[in-house]
């Protein structure tokens, strides 16, 4: 059963093509990696899937729900986080994460809980425009999993917080699937930051889709095509170099 | 008793302030103006409250359009400053339920400084006046003519707000709006006095002896700006 799965999902602004008939199969209670470098279109699909844009072609399905008519719907049961968090300046930690649950129609003890999980609770009396980077970003990721979710799309969520801290939500999030059933779609442009957390990868190149599949199926595929295969990164660098070799030499 | 959001959003920004010291001053311009002017105000002959709204409603209004334009402006200036508009798109919210809270908790902020100012105005007849026909009952009424030709004025200056994600512009436009209105006849027979800039500045009176004329403007302006705000959210999530 897929959590999340697309059909030739298709972004283009003018003529030129942010995401490229993408076939996504995101299975449920698993966390699926969405790696790609710089630009790929990873922050792309993730906003389609929360309908802040809208896809010029192709559809998808959310746990069996259909974009557009049911958006609310979907948006009710997915938490989010896309590119640098957003948030009321001029309120509180914990004053932020209480007009999403207001708007999610959460009781009080979701917010405390959520601060808790993301290590929050001793900064929640403090402005949000206040915040370290790395606070805000833990802020963001605690709004995106306020009421624990069956869904949770993130976008480099570890972005801005120092090893220790990376080393923490990684774990957390690794733990996530288990605790609450949920599904975790969650971004990076580097492999070796999701390998030890992501049971299932995606590789996406100027939109297009490389790869999809588990680890041990990147190994075999590396090995049948004739990459180096000691290092994970490496196969997914000379990935995304071969792919890159193809396409000018098709211009 | 839960908080509404909107309410809860505009903590520390100065908004709540604004309306208390705005409201105060407003209804300090008839205290002060009577208090100059007793001799040439008692012996005036019509009704005092008439009086009174001829005397100083004109800058009374001004002070509560600026008010409500600077207060939508603050309203989303908050939700666009931090790109939250955005988190709120990924929401089960719909936009156009974000516009109608913000009108609703705008409209009772209003209500609140029309409120103060009626309660200078009934002291004042009190004070000064030595007549028994203004009750509270008639203030209330007035009130409530008061806030009627207040509407279209709050919900376009949050129309004006949601358009521009720089709270600049908005403040801007609405400030031209506000010196269009100014500037327009105010009698109530002229039609230009339908602006909704320019309604608030109508009194009681005026909406009591052309009822219908003010109602009916009301309501149709009303429908025209939401339809509006309703249009603009439509097509701004198109070109997304
Ligand atoms: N509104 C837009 N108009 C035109 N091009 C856009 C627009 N939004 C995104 N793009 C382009 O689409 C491409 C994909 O962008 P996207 O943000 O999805 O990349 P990404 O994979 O998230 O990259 P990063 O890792 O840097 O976050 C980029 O080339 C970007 O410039
Ligand atoms: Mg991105």
């Amino acid at each position: 059963m897929n959590m999340i799965e697309t059909k030739n999902l298709t972004k283009s602004y003018g003529d030129f093509t942010a995401v490229d008939k993408l076939n996504l199969h995101i299975p449920k209670g698993s966390i699926y990696g969405f790696l790609g470098p710089n630009g790929a279109g990873k922050s792309t699909t993730m906003k389609m899937f929360l309908g802040l844009i809208k896809p010029s072609k192709g559809s998808f399905t959310i746990d069996g729900k259909q974009y557009p008519q049911d958006k609310i719907a979907i948006l009710q049961n997915t938490g989010s986080l896309i590119e640098a968090p957003a948030f009321y300046g001029n309120l509180t930690g914990k004053e932020n994460l209480e007009i999403i649950s207001k708007i999610l129609g959460l009781s009080q003890s979701a917010v405390a809980e959520a601060l808790e999980i993301t290590g929050l609770t001793p900064y929640k009396n403090r402005l949000a425009k206040n915040y370290s980077l790395g606070m805000k970003q833990r802020l963001g990721l605690a709004g995106a999993l306020l009421g624990q979710p069956p869904l949770l799309i993130l976008d480099e969520p570890t972005n801005g917080l120092d090893p220790v801290g990376i080393h923490e939500i990684r774990n957390l999030i690794r733990s996530l699937p288990q605790k609450f059933a949920c599904t975790v779609l969650i971004s990076s442009h580097l492999l070796s930051e999701i390998e030890l957390t992501a049971d299932t990868i995606g590789i996406i190149n100027h939109g297009c889709l490389l790869f999809e599949g588990t680890t041990d199926e990147l190994k075999h595929t590396a090995l049948a095509q004739g990459y180096p295969t000691d290092h994970l990164e490496d196969i997914f660098l000379a990935l995304i170099e071969n792919d890159n070799e193809e396409r000018s030499r098709i211009r | 008793m839960k908080i509404p959001k909107e309410c809860q959003k505009i903590k520390r920004t100065g908004f709540l302030p604004l309306f208390v010291f705005g409201g105060l001053f407003a209804s300090l311009v008839p205290l002060l103006n009577t208090a100059l002017r007793t001799e040439v105000f008692i012996h005036a002959k019509s009704d005092p409250l008439n009086v009174l709204f001829d005397a100083n409603w004109q800058m009374i209004a001004l002070i509560n359009v600026l008010l409500l334009t600077a207060g939508a402006c603050l309203m989303y200036h908050i939700e666009y400053a931090g790109r939250c508009m955005e988190k709120m798109r990924a929401l089960p919210i719909k936009e156009s339920a974000i516009f109608s809270e913000k009108c609703v908790f705008l409209a009772i902020t209003l209500l609140g400084v029309l409120a103060l100012e009626s309660v200078s105005l009934g002291f004042c007849v009190k004070h000064w006046f030595s007549s028994n026909e203004t009750t509270v009952i008639i203030l209330l009424k007035y009130l409530g003519c008061l806030f009627l030709l207040m509407l279209p004025a709050v919900l376009l200056a949050l129309l004006i707000a949601s358009l521009w994600e720089n709270m600049w512009v908005s403040l801007g436009v609405g400030v031209i709006g506000i010196f269009v209105a100014t500037m327009l006849p105010m009698e109530p027979s002229s039609f230009l006095s339908l602006f909704p800039f320019a309604l608030p500045f109508q009194t009681p009176f005026a909406m009591i002896n052309y009822k219908t004329k003010f109602i009916s403007a009301v309501i149709i302006e009303s429908l025209v700006i939401i339809g509006a705000e309703i249009i603009f959210l439509n097509v701004r999530r198109k070109r997304l």
